[in-house]
């Protein structure tokens, strides 16, 4: 936790506009300075709905339209069953230029039901739904997905918690409406500087804020409530603003 | 033997576990509780469930690992440590006593019970009752009948003697009393019992009545189901005729029937005639008269349903119909030449065409498109009164009109180089004797008649197309065509034109022309048909050479065809060869020529090949030979090769005749040299035929580009001539094209026709208002060409050099205001164009690599994923895979019971150890107290002869 909180005062330097070169320069380097080809991001999704559950013989992923009675039956919300929100997160983030140009360093799902799940970004995400529901519910019994092409390990399930994935001297952002601070993602970026690593954690669910103790900073950007999937492609259009990709 | 415990163990854990569950809630107690022991804190451990699965159901509530772990021990006591103990041992003890095994049994219970048990087997006294299964019980068990064993009798035994059978009918005898009562009751339907027993009369009256009562029930209950049947149809039936369905079927007098009958059945119908039906089925069935019904339903049946339609007539029956058509009409002609017309024969063939009149308009009706409908018209109005008569009337009072015609439409129809549709307008408005409607209907037939023909259909649509276009050039040209008519000349053509009206007149007055015309062989004859004639004789015998000689209506017509085609051909090049042209007759052959060279494709492009490449063997001779030759085309080749871009289509890639063709007017470009205006005049025609045929398929014609500059360029005063075009003027043109005060001419155009015809030295040339107007015509023509390739990526190298010249032009020369005009909207529109397509031009840049985007990978994974299910395609293999598995599962299990078995046997070992060792120790230790007694007694000399020897 102490080291979270030297992070948050290294925040802080940083966002002050002005002298933002001066601590920089000043502070001492524990990593080699990397340079501008090294910037990367990493995406935490939290809070996503992933559940697996028995309906009838077979194992199936929960989702609000096929198991509203099922959901019922035991006692649940079915708003709240949305792993739609999850697919269209995924999809937006790995096809993004970003992911293309192999700036995404990395992607992480927490699930409401404390599973956290890697994503390598080579991984190409089914574009159907009922398809996507198949993967990850093999993912949730096997708790790995190999490639067909290759032999990596495109999804497994790893260690919590997350920030032990996370590199060390990111800058970790957490994306809410109910922020205080509404920003301007490109500029908010600019200031950070070309080459840091940014980790932004974005929610994966239909209704509530994330509550995560890891985040140097909660920011909203916009003023208005945005789906996860147009949070994303904020902070991705941004992002190749700064990084000049096209 | 490891393996045989571990298969027992979990069957052992699991029922006590039901066990548990069943009986009390609170688990680590209870556990302690049923097995007798002191508690052990490790079989209180549970596992814990660490991810709850909706809809999952779980057997029990985990698993109680320190619980098993501790029945796996207690097992082991009863099984393997007997063994153990057992080990050196040749035989053992077996208890079987009731109660034996029970530890919680008090040793008093265990014999009490044990005395129960035995005075309930004396009690039961079952032995009394049971079967004695002995040996000898298999003959006491056998099946029997009637006391006999049925093993002793044959199935197929036939000899079964008639006192069985007796015995058998005796046997059925007396029924029961159930029986009887339910025979009885069947017995009136069936008569099955009757027949057996005999009855009273009474009872077999009352079947009679009862059956005679039965079927009249019957009857009247299929009556009414009759009644209503009819009733529902009567119902449905006028639903029916309400609906348009039926009502769309009928004529219209048959509805207004089918309305009243509905009338009629609504008021009384329907229950009048279920009441009769009802009072008596032989009522008076032949009192009923066919009803309206019926009436109209038998009018209905043997109406006509439909009307087959004649069928449309194929293109060779028009054409015989045509040719029979003309062969009557030559007969009638003949006829009236020779003035023997009988009046009965002629009344009686009136009689007959008035018969013939109504059926023929029908078919005029019917065929619409493919008849000739002039004709049938015509018919009529030969029955008014004579032919001649009637065009000489005519004549007489259309002469000074048709002349004031001429007179005003003279710009257009000079301006026409070979338009053929609009020289059509002028033939009607000239003869002036067809109506409106007569004209419509002919140039309906004509379409008809064409599209009967594929290739013509094709064909049709290039000549339209290029007609259309040349309609749109001759807009465009008119500026161009200065009107070299003055005044004068125009009278002059109107003296000769009487002239040739005079002859013509003589002509028509020596002999009509013939309705049926044998295909001319030689142009020889075909002039002598024709020469004389005016040129809508000529419109009218070509066509009836052509009807007449339709290749539809004999094979040799084929051949026939084909050489009045060469004729035709001939007679046009004749005509466009005389010097003073006659463009009018030249128009009316266009047309036929066109149509015939679409029924004779091949033959058409093979006389056009043959010509082209005559024009091209005289262009190069004509270029050999040294001295002042004029190498320019004539009018002759100009206007055949104007022909055949109507005729063949100038747009394709490569075509027999268009190619060959376009490079030819290239060459002519490109080498002839200009000496005289003339060829000024014939090179400018030769850019606008060549735009008119690059037009439709846009392509590139550098020659004519080269010339029009070259024409401009000889605008110029040769003094401000640029370096880079002195060598193309000097070769080509030496004729300057330089305009010095020419502000106050008219910018007219030109009329090619008489450029052609005019002498080389002629005063036209030298004229001012030439000048200009050839100015004009290049402007125009390069106004076309700037269109045409305004698409080109290479346009503004192409024309930038038309900019220069184009400023220049009206810098040095005093232009008239619509030269000038045209001038700068020309060059306005290249610059345009130029500014456009450098805009649109990018610059050249490096190669750059694209960058390579992350390669992307596909996960694996299936559809209805079911854990534990193998996904191999290969099931062999899978197999193996699974008992591989299973092996070493085994294996492993084997090997972790196998070391529990050891730790467990050790640790008996060393209880055993310890145990003996300590009984060793404490032995030991009393030995040596004892020992140590004994020696300290022995020291103390408490002992035996010690101490009397220590006394001593």
């Amino acid at each position: 936790m102490v080291g979270v909180e030297d992070r948050n005062e290294d925040v802080a330097e940083e966002e002050a506009p002005g002298p933002s070169s001066v601590p920089d320069a000043a502070a001492p380097a524990p990593v080699p300075a990397p340079s501008a080809e090294d910037g990367g991001v990493i995406f935490v999704l939290e809070k996503a709905s992933l559940e697996a559950a028995k309906v009838g013989k077979n194992y199936q992923l929960l989702n609000c339209d096929d198991h509203a009675t099922f959901l019922k039956r035991h006692k649940r919300d079915p708003a709240l069953y949305r792993p739609d929100i999850l697919h269209q997160a995924l999809l937006a983030i790995l096809d993004s230029t970003l992911n293309k140009a192999g700036r995404l360093k990395g992607l992480y799902v927490h699930t409401e039901k404390n599973v956290l799940i890697q994503i390598n970004p080579h991984i190409r995400i089914p574009r159907t739904f009922k398809r996507f529901c198949g993967l990850m519910l093999q993912l949730l019994q096997k708790l790995s997905i190999r490639a067909s092409n290759g032999p990596d390990k495109l999804m497994r399930i790893v260690k919590q918690p997350v920030t032990r994935h996370l590199p060390l001297g990111a800058r970790r952002i957490g994306m809410s409406y109910s922020a205080p601070k509404v920003v301007q993602l490109s500029e908010y970026v600019a200031a950070a500087g070309l080459s840091s690593t940014y980790v932004f954690v974005v929610g994966a669910m239909a209704h509530g804020k994330i509550d995560v103790d890891y985040i140097d900073d909660l920011v909203a950007v916009s003023e208005y409530p945005l789906s996860a999937m147009w949070c994303i492609a904020r902070i991705c259009s941004s992002l190749e603003q700064q990084w000049h990709i096209l | 033997m490891g393996k045989k415990r571990k298969a027992e163990a979990p069957t052992a854990v699991v029922k006590k576990k039901v066990k548990r569950g069943r009986t009390e809630g609170s688990k680590d107690k209870h556990c302690g509780g049923s097995r007798g022991k002191a508690d052990n804190v490790f079989e209180t451990l549970w596992t814990r469930r660490k991810f709850d699965m909706l809809g999952k159901k779980e057997k029990g509530e985990g698993r109680r690992f320190g619980l098993s772990r501790s029945a796996a021990v207690d097992k082991r006591k009863k099984t393997l440590l007997q063994e153990y103990k057992q080990r050196g041992k040749l035989n053992a003890f077996l208890d079987h006593r009731f109660g034996e095994q029970d530890e919680n049994l008090a040793e008093e219970y265990k014999s009490i019970l044990r005395f129960q048990k035995e005075r309930v087997a004396q009690m039961q006294r079952k032995s009394k009752f049971t079967l004695q299964y002995d040996d000898d019980s298999e003959a006491t068990e056998v099946l029997t009948h009637r006391g006999a064993a049925l093993s002793t009798l044959d199935d197929f035994q036939e000899d079964v003697s008639l006192e069985d059978e007796d015995d058998e009918a005796g046997c059925m005898k007396p029924p029961t009393h159930m029986q009887m009562r339910i025979h009885c009751q069947l017995g009136t339907e069936f008569g099955f019992y009757s027949s057996m027993q005999p009855r009273t009369k009474k009872e077999i009256m009352e079947e009679v009545i009862s059956k005679s009562k039965f079927h009249k029930a019957q009857k009247a209950k299929e009556k009414e189901e009759d009644c209503d049947l009819k009733e529902k149809l009567d119902s449905e039936f006028s639903l029916l005729a309400q609906s348009n369905a039926l009502q769309s079927f009928l004529c219209p007098e048959k509805i207004n029937a089918l309305k009243s009958l509905l009338a009629k059945g609504s008021t009384s119908g329907g229950g009048i005639d279920v009441s009769s039906l009802k009072t008596g089925d032989k009522s008076n069935e032949e009192k009923v008269k066919p009803d309206d019904y019926d009436k109209l339903m038998k009018e209905m049946l043997f109406e006509m349903r439909g009307h087959a339609s004649d069928r449309s007539k194929s293109a060779e029956e028009v054409a015989k119909e045509e040719r029979t058509h003309l062969e009557a009409l030559e007969k009638k002609r003949k006829q009236r030449m020779l003035g023997d017309s009988d009046s009965d024969k002629e009344s009686s063939e009136e009689n007959c065409d008035e018969g013939n009149i109504p059926l023929q308009k029908k078919k005029m009706r019917n065929i619409s498109g493919d008849g000739l409908g002039e004709n049938f018209l015509m018919d009529d109005e030969y029955e008014e009164n004579g032919w001649v008569d009637q065009v000489l009337a005519q004549r007489g009072e259309g002469d000074d009109e048709k002349v004031s015609d001429d007179e005003s439409g003279d710009d257009e129809d000079r301006g026409q180089i070979l338009g053929d549709a609009n020289d059509e307008d002028s033939q009607d408005k000239d003869f002036g004797t067809d109506d409106g409607s007569d004209d419509e209907e002919s140039a309906g037939s004509e379409d008809g008649w064409e599209q009967s023909e594929d290739e013509l259909v094709e064909l049709n649509g290039m000549v339209s197309k290029s007609m259309l276009e040349k309609t749109v050039l001759e807009t465009a040209k008119k500026p161009v065509k200065l009107s070299m008519e003055s005044q004068g000349s125009k009278k002059e053509r109107k003296v000769l034109k009487r002239e040739s009206e005079a002859i013509f007149k003589e002509g028509q007055e020596l002999d009509g022309l013939p309705f049926v015309l044998e295909a001319p062989q030689t142009l020889l004859e075909f002039q002598k048909l024709v020469d004389h004639r005016s040129v809508e004789d000529l419109a009218t015998a070509i066509q009836r050479i052509r009807k007449c000689n339709a290749i539809s209506l004999a094979a040799e017509n084929q051949r026939n065809m084909q050489v009045f085609y060469n004729v035709l051909l001939q007679y046009f090049a004749c005509v466009a060869g005389e010097k003073s042209l006659s463009i009018q007759r030249l128009n009316v052959v266009v047309k036929p020529l066109i149509e015939l060279s679409g029924e004779t494709p091949y033959f058409a492009a093979l006389c056009a090949r043959e010509r082209l490449v005559h024009m091209q063997w005289q262009l190069s001779e004509k270029l050999k030979s040294i001295g002042q030759v004029h190498c320019w085309p004539s009018s002759r080749t100009l206007l055949l090769i104007r022909l055949w871009s109507l005729m063949f289509p100038p747009s394709d890639f490569r075509h027999a005749v268009m190619t060959p063709a376009i490079l030819l007017l290239s060459e002519y470009l490109l080498r002839c040299p200009v000496t005289s205006a003339r060829d000024v005049a014939i090179g400018s025609f030769i850019c606008s035929l060549l735009l008119s045929v690059m037009r439709p398929a846009h392509r590139f014609c550098p020659e004519a580009l080269n010339f029009l500059h070259a024409l401009l360029l000889s605008a110029v005063p040769k003094a401000n001539h640029s370096e880079g075009a002195q060598d193309l003027t000097l070769v080509r043109s030496q004729f300057p094209l330089s305009t010095q005060g020419s502000a106050e001419v008219e910018l007219k155009p030109l009329d090619f026709v008489a450029l052609l015809a005019a002498e080389d030295a002629s005063p036209v040339f030298e004229s001012v208002s030439f000048r200009v107007g050839i100015l004009g015509s290049v402007l125009q023509t390069l106004y076309g060409y700037a269109g045409i390739y305004k698409d080109l990526m290479s346009f503004p190298e192409v024309f930038s050099p038309f900019l220069s010249v184009l400023e220049t032009i009206p810098k040095q020369n005093a232009l008239p205001e619509a030269l000038q005009s045209l001038i700068t909207h020309v060059a306005g529109y290249i610059t345009e164009r130029v500014i456009e397509h450098e805009r649109l031009r990018q610059h050249l840049h490096m190669r750059v690599s694209k960058p390579v985007p992350l390669k992307g990978f596909n996960p694996r994974f299936e559809e209805n994923y079911v854990q534990g299910r193998n996904y191999d395609l290969d099931s062999e293999r899978a197999e193996k895979k699974k008992l591989v598995w299973q092996l070493k599962h085994e294996a492993k299990g084997a090997v972790r019971e196998l070391r529990k078995d050891n730790y467990f046997l050790a640790e008996e070992k060393a209880k055993e150890r310890s145990l003996a060792e300590e009984e060793r120790d404490e032995k030991y230790h009393k030995a040596m107290a004892f020992l140590q007694s004994q020696e300290s007694a022995f020291k103390s000399g408490q002992l035996g002869k010690g101490r009397k020897k220590g006394q001593q």
